[in-house]
């Protein structure tokens, strides 16, 4: 209680210019939270945490925009990491509200902005960038010694990004962009014209390589994605090539035949989301998948399995997304807003408004 | 007498008809057609340049003029962040900036030092900092004993050439994609608000990027290393160039645009205090680096730099929400 207390104080007078006020005390102590990247309204950048209701619980400064960010297994814990070129990773522990520990990716190396722990919460896996030689890799850091760098997994390609764990436990998914970026160039995209993205299936002890499935074009730059608790892969692309041509965005990997497939969206509706795809979530029962496309302002639902499009719901610059629950799904965007989203409704329900940016991602814990 | 008066009256014709129909035209059209012309020169001049070249480099005088004229260019349709120019990062190629490392001196020094000077191929496969007008000023303006510049050395002109012809292939290139690029802008929804969003974004690189971080006014002390163009000492130049720019092509569909929303005094006040901002920018010494040196050149800059905050207020606080648009966060700015 010590901790809250303290935390609120900083938190008050953190966020008394901000025109937010966190409410420290209306959680409870086992209560989920939410936790996501936000710039605030005078784009500082920030990591905020809010109850399932909508309520501001926490506010932190940091250093470098951040982005995506992954649960603990057992332990009342998130890691956020810091987006491209940024270098940081940041421990937040849930019950202090605050940040525990600061991790850097080592020289010459940043982060993506996304990473995902081993089933007992022991190691971390985080994409991260040799940038001398444009080397992707999965750092491996242990969270029992305090994240220390265990060892780093190649990946034979270039800007690996989102990535998660297969039920199965031990294999990671990975989402290769293909972009190659260096910190000397800012974000220059680097190598358009010779871009190689790629789904990965990755085993996580030995680094092996099990599978590379690759977009049907070299510039769909694949980004995002989640697993269905049978497997079931659904990826989000983000073109690189030019604006009137419209290849498709979303991709599956079947967990039962392995099989890879692009699923066409109706035009124009593929043409409406503007060659970006954000955020990827697959509901709790596995049934559904909800995607986020800031550009095209839209929220898509499909059917995980046969990726049938179920609905498509206008939600201006549509963020984050993560399934709660069974059925439902919670959404943010970059104007403020938090909503929530049932497989089978029609239109979001908003939970708060917020004077911050939604980063793309959200994280539940 | 009879042939002047007829060529006035034609020259009169003409002037009305094209604004008679170009009243009628929707705001992308007026858009479309004029980005059309900024890049159609960006290519001419960038041919201009790449000829002057190849007539070799005894004149470094008539290479500069001819550098600053299509960097000109280019500065007047740099706010286009839509369209052709994003493929193969083409921005990033013809402007390689802000250049915080010192990048562009380290991958030109290495051409000067290399035995054969690279063909526009090799530059095409090199690093992007290679490629553009800022290094091509690297060649024209640097000078360690402040007499010799790198451009009067064979390898140094020979290097100047290769990136001359880069820049007119990539420019003749974009030109030719922003042609092919008309159907899908004007039918496509959504490139209003793109439009309308680019030069707002336009307008915010300039007042961040462009002044106030070099003048030392973003938190941190004066810089003029981070200005566009501070070897050649022609920052404001470009800044003026980037503001006709707004003027000739994004003003008019503006004007048109608000004109439909019921905002015509908007569009007035638009072109009014842009080219007030403008005539300002004309006005003052073309460097920015070494106006941070002296108190009387750095109190012109700062009436610029305030004269561009009421611009961009402008377009922010007023123009685009009378437009409905609300500039994205993860929407133009996302990984």
């Amino acid at each position: 209680m010590l901790n809250r207390r303290h935390f609120l104080k900083n938190s008050l007078v953190l966020s008394a210019w901000a025109g937010l006020v966190p409410a420290p005390w209306a959680w409870a102590d086992d209560e989920p939270l939410l936790f996501s990247a936000v710039d605030n309204a005078e784009g500082k950048h920030c990591l905020a945490g809010v109850t399932l209701r909508g309520e501001l619980a926490f506010m932190t400064d940091v250093p470098e925009r951040c982005h995506g960010g992954t649960r603990r297994p057992g332990r009342r814990e998130v890691v956020m990491f810091a987006r491209r070129p940024g270098r940081l990773l940041h421990v937040l522990d849930i019950d202090a509200g605050s940040t525990r520990l600061s991790i850097e990716a080592g020289e010459d190396r940043h982060f993506y902005g996304h990473g995902v722990f081993s089933p007992d919460g022991r190691y971390l896996y985080a994409s991260a960038n040799r940038f001398e030689n444009t080397e992707g890799i999965i750092q491996v850091f242990d969270a029992a010694r305090d994240y220390a760098l265990v060892k780093e997994l190649p990946l034979d390609g270039i800007g690996p990004h989102e990535l998660r764990l297969h039920p199965d436990g031990d294999t990671l998914i990975v989402a290769l962009g293909g972009i190659e970026t260096h910190p000397d160039y800012g974000r220059a995209k680097l190598n358009l014209d010779s871009m190689a993205p790629a789904l990965l299936l990755m085993d996580r002890h030995s680094g092996k390589i099990l599978a590379r499935h690759e977009p049907s074009h070299h510039q769909l730059s694949c980004r995002h994605l989640d697993v269905g608790p049978d497997g079931t892969v659904i990826a989000g692309y983000q073109f690189q090539g030019p604006e009137w041509v419209t290849p498709p965005l979303i991709a599956q990997l079947d967990g039962q035949t392995s099989e890879f497939k692009e699923l066409a969206l109706p035009e124009p509706l593929t043409t409406s989301l503007k060659q970006y795809i954000a955020s990827v979530a697959i509901s709790g029962n596995g049934r559904h998948a909800a995607i986020t496309a800031p550009r095209g302002a839209r929220v898509l639902l499909l059917e995980t399995h046969t990726g049938k499009l179920l609905r498509e719901l206008a939600l201006e610059d549509a963020a984050g997304v993560v399934a709660e629950g069974e059925n439902d799904f919670l959404v943010s965007s970059g104007r403020g807003g938090l909503y929530r989203l049932n497989s089978t409704s029609s239109t979001p329900e908003r939970l708060t408004r917020l004077p911050v940016h939604w980063d793309n991602h959200l994280t539940l814990a | 007498m009879t042939l002047r008066r007829s060529l006035l009256a034609l020259l009169a014709t003409s002037l009305l008809s094209s604004s008679a129909w170009a009243d009628d035209a929707e705001p992308k059209e007026r858009w479309y057609i004029a980005i059309s012309g900024q890049y159609q020169t960006l290519q001419d001049e960038s041919a201009a340049l790449a000829g002057t070249l190849q007539n070799g480099c005894q004149n470094p005088n008539a290479v500069r003029n001819a550098w600053l004229a299509a960097y000109k260019a280019w500065q007047r349709v740099r706010y286009v962040d839509f369209g052709p120019i994003e493929q193969q990062s083409r921005a990033w190629q013809l402007q390689f900036w802000p250049d915080r490392k010192n990048l562009i001196a380290k991958k030109v020094d290495a051409w000067l030092k290399a035995p054969n000077p690279p063909t526009p191929e090799q530059v095409a496969a090199d690093s992007v900092a290679l490629k553009g007008f800022p290094a091509l000023e690297y060649l024209l303006f640097e000078s360690e004993n402040g007499d010799t510049i790198p451009l009067e050395s064979p390898q140094g002109c020979a290097l100047a050439g290769a990136i001359g012809q880069h820049l007119a292939t990539t420019t003749q290139a974009l030109n030719q994609d922003w042609q092919a690029f008309e159907e899908h802008y004007l039918s496509t929804e959504g490139y209003t608000e793109t439009t309308v969003e680019s030069a707002l974004h336009g307008l915010q690189i300039l007042d961040d990027k462009r002044l106030a971080e070099p003048m030392g006014l973003r938190g941190k002390s004066r810089n003029g290393y981070l200005a566009d163009a501070w070897r050649s000492g022609e920052s404001v130049t470009l800044i003026a160039a980037s503001l006709a720019g707004l003027e000739q092509s994004f003003v008019p569909g503006a004007q048109a645009l608000l004109q439909q929303e019921g905002e015509t005094e908007l569009g007035q006040e638009l072109e009014e205090t842009l080219s007030e901002t403008r005539a300002l920018a004309e006005s003052l010494p073309s460097g920015l680096a070494p106006a941070l040196e002296d108190e009387q050149a750095y109190k012109g800059l700062q009436r610029l730099y305030v004269q561009v905050e009421q611009l961009r207020q402008l377009m922010e606080y007023k123009i685009a929400p009378a437009l409905n648009i609300t500039q994205g966060f993860n929407s133009s700015d996302g990984d």
